[in-house]
């Protein structure tokens, strides 16, 4: 659960720029988890117990490596929208505070 | 057991590539998991003062180690797959150069590796050419085929363990899981196995499983193949006349004594699936071995002799342990454990024939002998997973378990289901975090701060 109040000090910028870096680079590198070689190799190995091995294992892997890439780039968005939503709300809540301020100088 | 033209046909070029695309993807991993560490995680600590910034640093650092973890496994599978492209590059080389050779000198190569003169030659006596020349290649051949069967089997349990390390999240327990025969490697290994492959267990009890271990060490046979045996005949026994509803061990077992008494006196009796003609010819190469109150079991009547039979498993499991050590007093065709598994089932020339043109390859069996070689392939692997299991100790078997609980999900429940009973821990119950919890965006303040405060009148 999170705290109702949102933390102050959040500099936006620098973690949405980190958070896009990643997302970016968990993106590019997506393919590396498709494992198309080992299954050729094991087709070409029938009879072997390294085939059928080779066959589970990689079902298993392909399976992992996805749930990560996909759990790396929705923890990536997230920040992404949490620092936008930031940025969104310190305008928001100076702005106030400077026409809360204007009216009280005047009184 | 790899044949002749498994090895001839090879192609170890393949598990070269394999082998670059999961260091790709182990690379990958190294990438992801540096950047959460080194980059998202301390630039979040700096920047995301407060507690919600701090949850949404310990998701990145959580990644972290999931993508260690997961790189360490596919190094591991990495290595897996180079080691057996490299021996299989060697010994099919010296497959192909003793091929070549054979062909050139007269002599022809059968698919288990088996050397004969390719034609008629005419020899002087006392000229043992070629004689000298089948050893030479025979010893070659079989050499580069018991290699590339060996890198096999490594390769295939290796591939097992990064299987189950699939479940491991936590860096430190797949660096153990890696270690050969740890208590975890083992229990990743069993747990790697496909619980759809058919296999069900050998279902004898711990007594019967000592009296197998007792009998191994008596007659020299490996325990491998007395298990293979007893789950083989026990396929046999609990599959007939499946019309007959109800537990089948004690009631089948019954319903066969009264059978032999009537009908079949060539029936296949007792856990060990035995015919009483065999029995009793077992009994009599070893009269020493088998008697009750002094007198030889074979005095016994055929009656009396199935009942003791049918009434003693634990007797049974000796007199196959006997029986395969009579089949090995011919060598020809009774040269390993998967021949002697074979010939059990069927002690004749033509088995044995096979076996010595086959050796241990199973493709090119058919029918029944077919189904009892691809079952041996099967089960030898888990059959020894299950006896390194059974050999630790309580102690270290239960933190195994507890090991892969943590990382389970809660509430999962874990069986290792080793191949026979080994008694003592084999399951759990995971004890770890649900999947990933990626915390959605914190509930933000809406954008107007409400109203302005009144001034004072």
């Amino acid at each position: 659960m999170f705290p109702s109040s949102p933390d102050l000090g959040v500099q936006a910028h620098r973690p949405k720029s980190a958070a896009a870096e990643f997302h970016s680079a968990s993106s590019d590198g997506r393919d590396s988890g498709k494992l198309d070689d080992p299954p050729r190799a094991s087709a070409a190995h029938h009879g072997w117990a390294a085939a059928t091995a080779s066959d589970e294992c990689v079902a298993s892997w392909r399976s992992r490596l996805h749930e990560l890439g996909h759990s790396a780039r929705s923890a990536a968005a997230a920040v992404t929208e949490s620092m936008d939503a930031y940025s969104g709300t310190d305008h928001s809540i100076a702005d106030g505070l400077r026409k809360a301020g204007g009216s009280l100088e005047d009184a | 057991m790899v044949s002749v033209p498994e090895l001839k046909n090879a192609k170890p070029k393949l598990w070269r590539d394999a082998a670059d695309d999961v260091l790709r993807a182990a690379k990958h991993c190294e990438e992801i998991g540096g950047l959460a560490r080194d980059h998202v995680a301390p630039t979040l600590q700096q920047c995301w003062i407060g507690d919600t910034g701090e949850k949404a640093r310990r998701v990145f650092v959580d990644h972290a180690n999931e993508y260690e973890a997961a790189s360490l496994s596919l190094r591991a599978l990495t290595k897996a797959y180079d080691h057996l492209a490299e021996v299989v590059e060697g010994s099919q080389r010296d497959l192909l150069s003793a091929l070549e050779w054979a062909s050139s000198h007269d002599l022809h190569v059968d698919e288990s590796g088996r050397v004969q003169l390719a034609k008629q030659v005419v020899t002087a006596p006392g000229d043992t050419t070629y004689t000298d020349r089948i050893r030479h290649v025979e010893g070659i051949v079989r050499d580069a085929l018991d290699k590339a069967t060996k890198a096999d089997a490594v390769a295939a349990a290796a591939m097992r363990t990064v299987k189950g390390l699939a479940e491991i999240r936590d860096p430190a327990l797949v660096k153990e899981g890696l270690t050969e025969n740890s208590p975890l490697n083992i229990a990743l290994r069993l747990a790697g196995r496909v619980k759809k492959d058919g296999l069900h267990p050998v279902n004898v009890s711990p007594a019967q499983i000592a009296a197998m271990e007792r009998a191994a060490k008596e007659t020299g046979m490996s325990r491998t193949l007395l298990l293979a045996i007893l789950w083989q005949e026990q396929q046999a026994y609990q599959n007939q006349e499946k019309t007959d509803g109800g537990p089948r061990t004690a009631y089948g077992r019954l319903r066969d004594f009264m059978l032999e008494e009537t009908i079949k006196p060539d029936k296949s009796l007792g856990i060990a699936h035995m015919k009483l003609k065999t029995a009793r010819a077992v009994i009599a190469a070893h009269t020493d071995r088998f008697t009750a109150e002094g007198r030889s079991l074979n005095e016994l009547s055929d009656r009396q002799l199935t009942k003791y039979i049918e009434e003693n498993p634990n007797e049974d499991i000796r007199l196959s342990a006997y029986y395969l050590k009579d089949l090995k007093k011919n060598p020809y065709g009774a040269r390993s454990d998967k021949h002697l598994f074979m010939l059990y089932a069927a002690d004749t020339q033509q088995v044995r024939e096979y076996n010595e043109r086959y050796g241990d390859a199973t493709e090119g069996r058919d029918g029944a002998i077919g189904r009892r070689a691809a079952n041996w392939d099967q089960l030898k692997p888990h059959l020894e997973d299950a006896q390194r299991w059974d050999g630790l100790s309580d102690a270290q078997r239960e933190r195994a378990i507890k090991q892969l609980e943590s990382q389970a999900p809660k509430g999962r429940y874990i069986d290792l289901s080793p191949l026979y009973d080994t008694g003592g821990p084999s399951s759990g119950t995971g004890t770890g975090k649900p999947k990933f919890h990626v915390p959605p965006p914190p509930a933000v303040p809406s954008p107007s701060p409400g109203p302005a405060p009144t001034p004072p009148k």
